[in-house]
């Protein structure tokens, strides 16, 4: 990752300031270029969305039931 | 770098360890404990897996992570079946992604689909179907199934030797993927030794030699042997079981007991559990198969038969009209009071009048038949939970004694005598590897302890809210584990806040 080329993005300084500011209280990020690239990162990943159909949730309670939970 | 491979045992005590291995049917599980750290390792309350395993990914007992049971309790007393979204604790593979690492997640009980992770996820049993992350890693896995415990519905006389055929799929997926993907954390569970047990307990603990059960057990030991082989400096191999299994003497029906002590009102209509719920069963019926536990025996595989699922006979509750009742799939007693839910009907200080009454109800039960004490201990939820979830929990948690199981049944007399068998809150923890204190039997060891070890040994801080530790008995004296201070972060903080970005996400890519 360090390899990859830099590039300049140019915000507002309230939202500067207030990034900064939660950066420093997570004490996980040594400055703020690295938290909005963790941030940005995890807001491209996505991730499925959780949830089953009532035709699903009858499945998963058979395999329950067959097993005594239910 | 550092490398952790975890192996979960679904059910799996010692006992049946040393009993398999003394038949000669397993023996790299047995080396493994020779050659490394093990002990007994303490489940949870309630021993079952759904909140077992949660809380051994987590760190975290179930008033924090809020998974207590498979489902959540609705206001209506409707039962919502739990998705991986309703784990209010980052997993440690969640808290490793964060880190920057990846892993190889197969088969953890309420794990799919991923929310905050990197690496290789494959669905586990109680998610409907069978599902890859990310859908590029497809090629990888396409031998894997996930286990399923329906397969003994439709072929019970070849159940063991449907799940070998899946479970050989299985290990060449899990193989294929301990090879060819990076990876810092390796954590496959094996579902089938639970349903297996659940099944087919007599005949895995019988000395009759081989069986097809007996050979699903040799074949993933077999995989452990693989796993020791793999395992070489820097890193860790663990093998890890969410509770046991045993039999009891005795089950004792909740639901039956809160009737008799008058909290629980039935007025409403009789009714079978299962896929039957939707028809009404004439309460004479009912009453005629409840009374006798050989009718509802020969009852209960017709059921099966005619495709209706495993037949568990109990009286439908009318959970409005009662002050208590024990819900299917909870392990305790609930209180109808407004400190759950804002619906139901009883005030906060009738739960504090009615809980102290119900557990003095618990504590003088005794067996008719020999005068035992039946629970060993019965608890207020606070006294055994702490966290932001505890009022999700049964206001009352009973722990049976050592020849009682307990259920939510509403049949015959409370207590019922006849060979049962189920969990019991007793696992198995082993550690293999360069580092580890060889030989060491270790003592006091709970299955909170297993995320902070892992952690602690790949140089991370534990979770601040963890309430296990770190077992560093298992790490050798001079070694890194074992010396290094545990250090501990706020992960809750971060994990809240990506969590927050993907839902904008998505939300975003639906407006």
């Amino acid at each position: 990752m360090l390899s990859e080329e830099r590039v300049a993005v140019y915000i507002s300084r309230s939202v500067y300031d207030a990034v900064r500011r939660m950066a420093e209280e997570s004490g996980e990020f040594s400055n703020v270029d690295e938290f909005v690239e963790f941030v940005l990162r995890e807001f491209l990943e996505g991730g499925e969305e959780a949830g089953y159909t009532p035709e699903e949730e009858e499945k998963i309670k058979e395999r329950l039931r067959s097993l005594g939970y239910l | 770098m550092r490398r952790v491979a975890v192996v979960g045992l679904d059910g799996v005590p010692w006992k049946v360890v040393n009993k398999l291995h003394s038949d000669g049917v397993i023996k790299h599980l047995a080396e493994l404990r020779e050659e490394g750290a093990h002990g007994h390792l303490a489940s949870i309350i309630p021993p079952f897996t759904v909140p077992a395993w949660t809380s051994m990914s987590t760190g975290v007992n179930p008033g924090k992570h809020g998974a207590y049971a498979t489902h959540a309790l609705r206001s209506d007393y409707s039962l919502r079946l739990l998705t991986s979204r309703d784990v209010h604790y980052p997993r440690v593979y969640e808290i490793l992604t964060m880190k920057g690492f990846r892993s190889v997640v197969v088969n953890l009980p309420l794990s799919y689909p991923p929310a905050v992770f990197r690496g290789v996820m494959l669905s586990d049993w109680l998610y409907p179907r069978r599902a890859v992350y990310p859908p590029e890693a497809e090629e990888l896995a396409e031998d894997y199934t996930p286990p399923d415990p329906l397969w003994a519905l439709q072929n019970p006389a070849n159940y063991a030797v449907k799940v070998m055929k899946g479970l050989k799929g299985m290990i060449k997926t899990l193989k294929r993927l301990f090879k060819e993907v990076e990876w810092s954390l390796f954590y496959a569970v094996f579902s089938e030794t639970d349903f297996l047990l659940h099944r087919n307990y007599d005949e895995i603990m019988s000395s009759d030699g081989n069986s097809p059960a007996r050979e699903v057990f040799r074949r993933i030991d077999r995989f452990i042997g693989w796993m020791m082989d793999k395992t070489c400096d820097d890193s860790l191999l663990l093998v890890v079981s969410d509770h046991g299994f045993t039999k009891y003497r005795y089950v004792v029906h909740l639901n039956s007991l809160l009737r008799e002590g008058g909290y629980i009102r039935v007025k409403s209509r009789w009714r079978a559990s299962t896929s039957l719920s939707r028809l009404p069963v004439p309460r004479f019926f009912y009453r005629y198969v409840q009374r006798s536990s050989n009718m509802r025996r020969l009852v209960g595989p017709i059921l099966d038969l005619l495709g209706f699922g495993s037949a568990s006979f109990y009286l439908k509750i009318p959970t409005s009209d009662s002050y208590a009742f024990a819900p299917p799939d909870y392990f305790g007693v609930y209180i109808n009071s407004k400190d759950v839910f804002e619906e139901w009907p009883l005030e906060d200080w009738k739960m504090s009048v009615l809980r102290k009454r119900i557990i003095r109800l618990f504590n003088s039960l005794r067996n008719p038949k020999n005068g035992d004490r039946v629970f060993r201990g019965v608890y207020a939820r606070e006294n055994l939970f702490h966290g932001p979830h505890v009022n999700k929990i049964p206001h009352v948690i009973p722990i049976p004694g050592p020849q009682y199981w307990i259920d939510h049944e509403m049949a015959g007399d409370v207590i019922e005598e006849g060979s049962h068998v189920d969990h019991s809150l007793w696992g198995l923890f082993a550690a293999y590897g360069s580092d580890v204190n060889a030989g060491v039997k270790l003592r006091g060891i709970s299955l909170l302890d297993v995320t902070p070890t892992i952690l602690h040994y790949l140089g991370l801080p534990i979770g601040r809210e963890m309430d296990g530790t770190p077992i560093l008995d298992a790490f050798r004296e001079g070694s890194d584990a074992r010396s290094r201070p545990v250090i501990k972060a706020d992960y809750l903080r971060r994990w809240r806040a990506t969590l927050h970005m993907r839902r904008l996400r998505r939300k975003l890519k639906r407006s």
